[in-house]
């Protein structure tokens, strides 16, 4: 089977003796939609400044479409798109001599460069924003720039760091149909977002990162299932009286069917259930007798962002 | 060379799109000539170079030349320090561009602009003073050879020290500590022969000096053995930079 990404045992040590990389290993798909997912300095970004060709692996080896990263760069620069974190057009070009100049320099013919631009700028509803620099672009407008000029050599795999960072829903949701989109094509998506929604409505699998570690790979809801199988109650409570948090905590923990309870914040409660939620009733009753007052409460399912909690956690890096 | 039209392109297309820059670049050069040499040629008169007494807007025309060009460091140092922390770098080499492409893009557009400044200052000294200029072919040669040369001595260095130091704040005190002595060691205003010796000595380690020099002595029609001197250190201090620049961009992490 072709993957789209392959590394094993990838190392990355930086000049300053930093290990961002401590043997890295998985494998991507072709055509799959993959969130990269870890903390601030994880090590997400410089994975894909190494499968991007921009900087070289220590040690270990990667492939992207089949090709080595170090010996065969230019291969694989001709068939890869990236969007960085940082959204940076050329600040004294306008929209559409950035995507010309990106087009031109893929070797793109001109009369199907020009096409091509005027595709990608409908697409991404910036036609009328051809002729503004992108310092007067909003965050939004810029993004889906950077994002169409990522695009303009109709790459077979995507990177992107933080697809949706500072986009407002609107933008979000034309980002995302696109993204659909372009794997209905064939184009293999590897995201490094953090977003829990974004991961739950795009991703086919996660890898999950944290101190240069991989931690966990899998489909979403299987991990959900595996590190957060419980239900979540959240209680929010006024007239706190500090000394009655422990006695709250191990009141309700001591009963079965409870995962665990975590004051949030002072006045916020949450309990995790492992199996029904039918005691709920139960446990509000133990925190009036304590005369606490409940505000409000709600019942939710555990999401994406408490399995990652959970994983890194368990992770033998926790601190 | 097939990446190196698309940067120049885009180098172009930045410096028009950023009027400001533009006026800046090249009316700033004909003002100080208009308003610095001629008021110093009204108070000191001629100047002498090589034996030859020479209207001080004359002698320093060559001079302002040399600042220019100077002054590409200035530029591709901010530019390139600029283009590399915040990615542009990084987006533009995974666009197939190879560190090489990069440098020649930046260092043809400087000389273009240098170039394109010398003309205008040369144009409008002649305009001016009525200066008449008699130039061979072999001068114009050594003059645009010159310029060349100047231009791919200070883009390298900027670009070489963008490629390490990508704070504001110490690349404007980089500038501060090295720009005015540099342009004042120089035999860009005034004759460095009658200059104290400890000038002399900063002076002759100063490539404004040999570009100055070569471009002054091609302009007056002064071509002799000193001219060649000059002509020759400018070309190593060329080479030499250049080489530098190749070897620190090669080793720079995330360029």
């Amino acid at each position: 089977m072709k993957y789209a990404i392959e590394t094993f045992k990838l190392r990355k040590i930086y000049r300053n003796g930093v290990e961002a990389l401590k043997g890295v290993t998985f494998k991507v798909k072709m055509n799959e939609i993959i969130d990269y997912i870890g903390p601030n300095g994880a090590g997400k970004t410089t994975t894909i400044n190494i499968l991007a060709t921009i900087i070289k692996p220590t040690s270990g080896n990667a492939y992207v479409l089949g090709f080595d990263v170090v010996k065969e760069a230019d291969e694989i620069r001709s068939r890869i798109g990236l969007l960085v974190q940082e959204t940076i057009l050329d600040y004294f070009l306008i929209v559409y001599e950035n995507l010309y100049v990106y087009a031109w320099l893929q070797g793109i013919e001109k009369s199907e460069r020009i096409k091509r631009i005027k595709e990608l700028l409908k697409d991404f509803d910036l036609y009328d924003k051809r002729n503004r620099r992108w310092n007067t672009l909003s965050t939004g407008e810029a993004r889906r720039a950077a994002l169409a000029r990522a695009l303009i050599h109709e790459p077979e795999i995507l990177f992107i760091d933080e697809p949706t960072l500072g986009l407002d829903p609107y933008g979000k949701s034309i980002t995302w149909d696109y993204l659909k989109e372009l794997r209905k094509k064939g184009v293999t998506i590897f995201l490094a977002s953090n977003q829990m929604e974004e991961i739950q409505a795009l991703c086919d699998r996660v890898i999950f990162i944290h101190k240069g570690e991989i931690l966990e790979v899998g489909h979403p809801e299987e991990i959900i299932k595996k590190y957060a199988p419980h239900t979540i109650v959240e209680i929010n409570l006024s007239d706190i009286k500090p000394y009655l948090v422990e006695t709250i905590s191990k009141k309700i923990s001591s009963h079965e069917g409870i995962e665990r309870v975590e004051f949030k914040s002072p006045e916020k409660l949450e309990i995790h259930f492992n199996e029904n939620i039918l005691d709920v009733l139960e446990m509000l009753d133990i925190i009036s007798k304590l005369n606490m007052k409940i505000k409000s409460s709600r019942i939710r399912h555990a999401t994406l962002n408490d399995a990652f909690i959970e994983i890194v956690k368990r992770s033998k890096n926790y601190e | 060379m097939n990446r190196v039209a698309p940067l120049i392109y885009r180098e172009i297309k930045q410096m028009v799109n950023f009027k400001i820059f533009l006026l800046n670049t090249l009316l700033s050069p004909v003002v100080y000539l208009l308003f610095f040499a001629f008021g110093i040629a009204s108070n000191f008169g001629n100047i002498n170079y090589k034996g030859v007494p020479i209207n001080y807007v004359v002698f320093l025309l060559p001079g302002l030349i040399a600042i220019q060009s100077y002054n590409l460091y200035i530029l591709s140092f901010a530019s390139v320090s600029t283009e590399k922390r915040p990615g542009v770098l990084k987006i533009l080499l995974i666009s197939k561009v190879k560190l090489k492409h990069y440098i020649i893009a930046k260092i043809s557009v400087g000389a273009l602009i240098v170039l394109i400044q010398a003309l205008l200052l040369i144009s409008t000294c002649l305009l001016i003073t009525g200066f008449c200029i008699s130039i061979s072919s072999l001068q114009i040669a050594l003059l645009l050879t010159s310029l060349i040369m100047s231009s791919i001595a200070w883009c390298s260095l900027g670009i070489s020290l963008g490629s390490i130091i990508t704070d504001d704040e110490l690349r404007n005190l980089i500038n501060v500590i090295i720009g005015l002595p540099l342009m004042f060691s120089s035999s860009a205003f005034y004759n460095l022969e009658r200059a104290p010796l400890w000038v002399k000595i900063l002076g002759m380690i100063n490539p404004i000096t040999y570009t100055s020099n070569t471009i002054r002595d091609s302009l007056l029609g002064l071509v002799d053995r000193l001219t060649l001197h000059s002509f020759i250190m400018l070309l190593l201090i060329s080479i030499t930079l250049l080489v530098i620049c190749i070897n620190i961009t090669k080793r720079v992490e995330l360029l």
